[in-house]
């Protein structure tokens, strides 16, 4: 072998490297032309078995040839191969369009929601949380409550009974936790009490028999209306936006003093007037007032010193203004379509 | 309670529209829930005085007048034919608004300017002929400029919600003192002094209470030669506007009387009253007695009667009775107006189911000074509508008079409770619009008049000072100033840690009623004794719940009738069961239910599988994990809501917290449930003991582990937990985690064999572990192994 016929040898190579090339059309060409140009058995690596066999001055000089097109095939090489890796080949392409891998998402209930905004917002003021049984006895859920045997305020609340005789109820309000609270300490007081509540209605699209309240009871020296309205109105805007309004009107409940209810500008007009509060600009939240006196008799409280006030909440009907929910019955049925919206 | 608006203008003057007048109303605490418009209404309409009539420059037919309206002279242009000097008129001013819509607007007629225009009785929607305007009845309409309300004018009827403090709007009289306070209008009682003729009412009747605290006052009076008929049209248009029925005139008189005074009346047939005597006296137990409505009530000892010489006649405060009642025939009546004990009435009513508008008033608290106005009244008007002779005087037997109630008031103390000052001259002035006296100074000195049973503290005139002061004058307040307070209640705090842990998990939280029927219940009925509820609205609800698993499986059963059956749901709640002691208790549970497939949606990158056991304890896992909670152990166990031999006590520290399984056949089949279903029930509060107050940390070691992969042949019947008990109790100290990462059965394993493959990690805190600390640990483990479970290792 000489030099010369190598150098006619790498031309030849090239030549044909050159038309193979031209010649690759998918990644499986790509790769036989790699196998069978720079393979460990291929066609470059004959030539340099080739090299051991010329003499020392033509070797160094062929080497070199030989390692630059080395060199050149691997660069075509990388670069055919790489095309094919990147434009669609079925085999090798990467389908970025395809769904992930479905996560189950877990949704809190929407009462509960609306029922933790509320007791993020009071507990802002320095309201703690407490809770109280719903089996309960007449005593605290209406005797403590100023609401003695054979009031008409009874009939306002149609109850479930437990116990009769041993006068066992459903707590028809979370106002009976007002007075487990006062009775297990002394003021000051800032409480409320999230809570289930039963009463005897038929269900239809504005009531359910078990609904949930939120309760309020704020007692110190010098507590006034007027800080009864300042927490309602911070409530308000906390929930439903800085530019709530409120309203107080004079209302009747046995435990309060004056006794109001309380409305918000209505959430759709924002107080213009509309067809869900019927022009008026307001909707109807729930009942509020001073605590009465007769109420701190019960639970020994010196009535003169201290003052209070006390709200209640319906958590259905302030959730079916935020989201917007017709019939108070979607809440317990657990459509996992209405659920899911959460 | 409805009041007629034409009704309440017989006793005050109010003025603005309806709308204005029901928002007042509502200010002041009673709230019109309705207001319905009753024939035409127009506004805006006054009395005129036709001054002169001339001949309009430009057109024939029309006039041009000029018409006093009181005050000013208005020029109008009139085309009606029977326009003359001198009439009294009704003129529609600029702004009146006509029925129909019509809106009166100044206009130039023919190039005459025109400020009003003469009405005709049909332009204001009354009876009559458009061919000429209306004239006024001078007797009716005294001056010009008086507001026309028509021959028959349009009315309003109000919807009041009374709350039950305020018996005394339970008449139009009461709603009219309301509107006097809020305007500041005189309120007008009407004529209650009836021409007497006769002998003496003492020679006619005798009246004895036997129960003077059932019944404080009862007084009546007879009215002889009556004429049974019907009622006169004002009468029963009245009655019929607030919706009660005219059925003849003199039970229409005490209807009436009952809806403006609010005093509830009874008129007997006198010539059907034995002996002329009335006695008042509490029934007897199992007495029997026939009402009006023709029911026959069986009475008890608590109930009060209204007895002739031999009979009841009347169920006192309720209902008359059936022997007594007014009837064509009737000549002569004995009209009765008495008080009732409240509590009295309210039991009889209650136990008799019974709701008259009698009960309600009395049950509220009538006025028993109000008894005799009453009486006086409706006498009055039976003489004038019924002809009937008033005998001389009243049969009064009034035991329970009672002192009128006196009250102070502190003019701080109003501060003290509104948060801001009422001045001095607001409060007196409300109290006394509101019908009430007070003298004094710094502390006022009040009496309570005795329609206002509910004034009896010093709290109740701050409310009404407020109420007619305005609760919209009152300023909101946030108070600055620092006091802490920990606002945290752990229960409450743990249950939102638990329901978010779940969420976390991909639950989704339901709630439901917890009133559920005696089957629901009846599925843990022995170990957890049902509590029932006396009064149910219906049979399928007549029970609190016992566990929250068949409310979960009402949510699944409800999901896949509406095509949604991969489901992971849970719930958070009370249930309620006797203890074995009988006592009522009310734990927080939490249930979990995992039901349909693994995964909510298929995923093209592999195949969805049923959901399986294990899935569900690796949530429960995990759930325990998050909470800091000690490892929950399975134990099999039995629960009457899951399949024998898939059913597992869930215990934490040995102490049993709830159960875990598949979901058993017959409630599968009971809710109709087809995929396989896995739930578990767990006390939270029983939880919530094991949580530790606060995380301490334990020390990250500086130095490298040393991982041993171990795979053993085991019988199949040996359990994983066995051996990762043996291995952890022979693990060593340095010994920190043992995980199951292969099972394997099949090729290469002999039958009834199984491979389970042990990954255990060993780290020190004080040093690099080397195969000489690990390397006797391994070989003690499978000389254990293989002395314990004849365990080989897999080479």
């Amino acid at each position: 072998m000489t030099g010369r016929r190598i150098k006619n040898r790498i031309r030849e190579l090239s030549e044909a490297f050159q038309q193979d090339a031209g010649a690759v059309r998918n990644a499986k060409d790509a790769d036989g032309l790699r196998i069978r140009y720079l393979g460990r058995s291929g066609l470059l690596a004959d030539l340099f078995t080739l090299l051991g066999s010329l003499p020392a001055e033509e070797k160094k000089d062929a080497g070199r040839e030989l390692n630059e097109l080395k060199k050149k095939f691997q660069a075509t090489v990388d670069a055919v191969q790489d095309r094919f890796k990147r434009s669609g080949d079925a085999a090798c392409a990467f389908d970025y369009t395809l769904p992930g891998e479905p996560i189950w998402i877990g949704h809190k209930h929407p009462l509960q929601i609306v029922m933790s905004e509320i007791q993020a917002c009071f507990q802002g003021m320095g309201f703690s949380v407490a809770q109280g049984p719903e089996m309960e006895s007449e005593y605290y859920n209406f005797e403590a409550l100023n609401i003695p045997k054979g009031h008409p305020a009874r009939d306002m609340q149609d109850t479930f009974f437990i116990d009769e005789e041993k006068e066992i109820v459903l707590r028809t309000h979370t106002s009976p936790v007002q007075v487990h609270v006062m009775e297990s300490g002394q003021p000051p007081i800032r409480i409320i009490a999230p809570g289930r509540c039963y009463r005897n209605d038929t269900p239809d699209a504005t009531h359910s028999p078990v609904f949930h309240q939120v309760e309020g009871l704020c007692v110190d020296e010098g507590v006034s209306f007027s800080d009864l309205k300042g927490v309602i109105l911070a409530f308000a805007r906390f929930m439903f936006g800085s530019d709530m309004k409120i309203r107080f009107r004079p209302s009747f409940f046995p435990f309060t003093e004056p006794s109001a209810e309380y409305d918000f500008s209505c959430l759709i007009c924002r107080g213009k007037g509309c067809r869900v509060c019927g022009g008026s600009g307001w909707v109807e939240i729930s009942g509020a007032g001073m605590v009465n006196p007769e109420v701190f008799k019960y639970v020994g409280y010196d009535a003169e010193r201290y003052t209070g006030f006390a709200f209640g909440m319906g958590v259905e009907r302030i959730s079916m203004l935020l989201y917007e929910v017709p019939d108070i019955r979607m809440f317990f049925e657990n459509d996992v379509r209405f659920l899911k919206q959460f | 309670m409805k009041i007629s608006t034409n009704w309440l203008r017989r006793y005050v003057s109010f003025h603005g529209d309806i709308d204005t007048l029901a928002q007042s109303l509502t200010n002041v605490g009673l709230e019109i829930e309705e207001i319905e418009a009753k024939g035409s209404s127009f506004s805006g309409v006054v009395s005129g005085d036709i001054l002169s009539v001339e001949k309009h420059p430009k057109a024939d037919k029309l006039s041009v007048c000029k018409v006093d309206v009181g005050g000013s002279i208005l020029t109008i242009v009139c085309g009606a034919p029977n326009v003359a000097s001198g009439l009294r008129v009704p003129v529609a001013r600029i702004g009146a608004k006509l029925p129909g819509g019509l809106a009166i607007t100044q206009a130039t007629l023919r190039g005459v300017e025109s400020y009003g225009m003469i009405c005709s009785s049909k332009e204001l929607g009354l009876d009559g002929n458009a061919d000429g305007i209306l004239v006024l009845d001078p007797g009716r309409y005294p001056g010009p400029g008086m507001t026309v309300e028509g021959e028959n004018p349009g009315d309003s009827v109000l919807t009041v919600n009374v709350t039950p403090n305020r018996p005394d709007c339970l008449s139009h009289i009461g709603i009219a003192r309301e509107i006097g306070a809020v305007q500041e209008v005189p309120l007008r009682m009407p004529e209650a002094s009836p021409a007497e003729d006769g002998e003496s009412v003492q020679d006619a009747v005798a009246i004895e209470i036997l129960d003077p605290k059932a019944c404080p006052r009862y007084a009546a009076r007879v009215i002889r030669d009556v004429h049974i008929g019907p009622s006169p049209e004002w009468l029963s248009r009245l009655l019929e506007s607030v919706g009660i029925r005219s059925i003849n005139n003199i039970v229409d008189i005490t209807n009436f009387v009952l809806m403006e005074t609010g005093h509830p009346l009874h008129a007997f047939d006198f010539g059907r009253i034995a002996g002329n005597r009335i006695v008042i006296r509490k029934a007897e137990n199992g007495e029997r007695f026939r009402t009006l409505d023709g029911l026959e009530r069986i009475l008890d000892a608590e109930d009060l009667l209204i007895c002739d010489h031999e009979k009841p006649v009347a169920l006192a405060g309720i209902m008359g009775g059936l022997n007594s009642e007014i009837s064509e025939g009737t000549a002569q009546v004995l009209l009765e107006s008495a008080y009732f004990d409240p509590m009295t009435i309210r039991k009889t009513a209650k136990h008799l189911g019974m709701s008259t508008e009698a009960s309600q008033r009395f049950e509220r608290g009538c006025d028993p000074e109000m008894a005799v106005f009453a009486l006086n009244r409706a006498a009055a008007l039976m003489a004038e509508i019924a002809g009937g002779r008033v005998l001389k005087g009243i049969r009064d037997s009034y035991p329970g008079k009672r002192p009128q109630v006196q009250l102070s008031m502190r003019l701080s103390r109003i501060e003290r409770v509104l948060g801001q000052a009422v001045p001095r001259e607001d409060v007196v002035s409300i109290l006394h619009r509101l019908g009430l006296t007070v003298e004094g100074a710094e502390t006022l000195r009040v009496t309570a008049p005795t329609f206002r049973p509910d004034l009896k503290a010093e709290i109740d005139l701050i409310e009404e000072v407020a109420r007619h002061y305005g609760y919209d004058r009152i300023e909101p307040r946030m108070k600055s100033h620092i006091r802490f307070q920990d606002a945290r209640n752990p229960l409450v705090t743990f249950m939102e840690s638990v329901r978010q842990a779940m969420i976390g998990m991909g639950f989704t939280e339901t709630l439901n009623t917890g009133l559920v029927s005696a089957q629901k219940t009846g599925v843990y009925g022995n170990s957890r004794n049902p509590i029932a509820v006396q009064n149910p609205l219906s049979p399928d609800s007549g029970f609190l719940r016992n566990t929250l698993i068949t409310d979960l499986l009402d949510n699944i059963s409800w999901n896949n009738n509406r095509m949604a059956v991969n489901l992971r749901l849970f719930q958070i709640g009370k249930i309620f069961f006797r203890n074995p002691e009988g006592i009522g208790v009310e734990p927080v549970s939490l249930a979990c239910a995992i039901s349909g497939q693994r995964e909510e949606k298929a995923f093209w990158g592999r195949p969805n599988t049923g959901v399986n056991y294990y899935q569900l304890r690796g949530v429960l896992d995990a759930l325990s994990q998050s909470l800091q909670l000690p490892p929950c152990q399975l134990v099999p166990s039995e629960d009457p809501a899951l399949s024998k031999g898939h059913c597992f006590e869930i215990r934490m520290n040995q102490t049993p917290t709830g159960f875990l399984g598949r979901l058993g056949q017959d409630l599968m089949k009971n809710w109709d449930i087809r995929n396989e279903t896995f739930v578990f029930e767990v006390f939270l509060e029983e939880m919530m003991r094991f949580r530790p107050a606060s995380v301490k940390t334990k020390p990250l070691s500086r130095f490298p582990s040393v991982l041993r992969d171990l795979a053993w042949l085991v019988d199949e019947t040996i359990q994983s937990g066995q051996i990762e008990n043996l291995i952890r109790q022979n693990g060593g100290p340095h010994l920190v985690s043992v995980d199951l990462f292969d099972l394997y059965q099949g090729k290469q394993v002999p039958q009834g064999k199984k491979s389970m493959a042990y990954s255990l990690c060993f780290t020190s805190q004080e040093r690099t572990l080397t195969d000489a600390d690990v390397d006797p640990v391994i070989a003690r483990l499978i000389q254990e192994m293989q002395e314990t479970f004849s365990a080989s290792l897999r080479q």
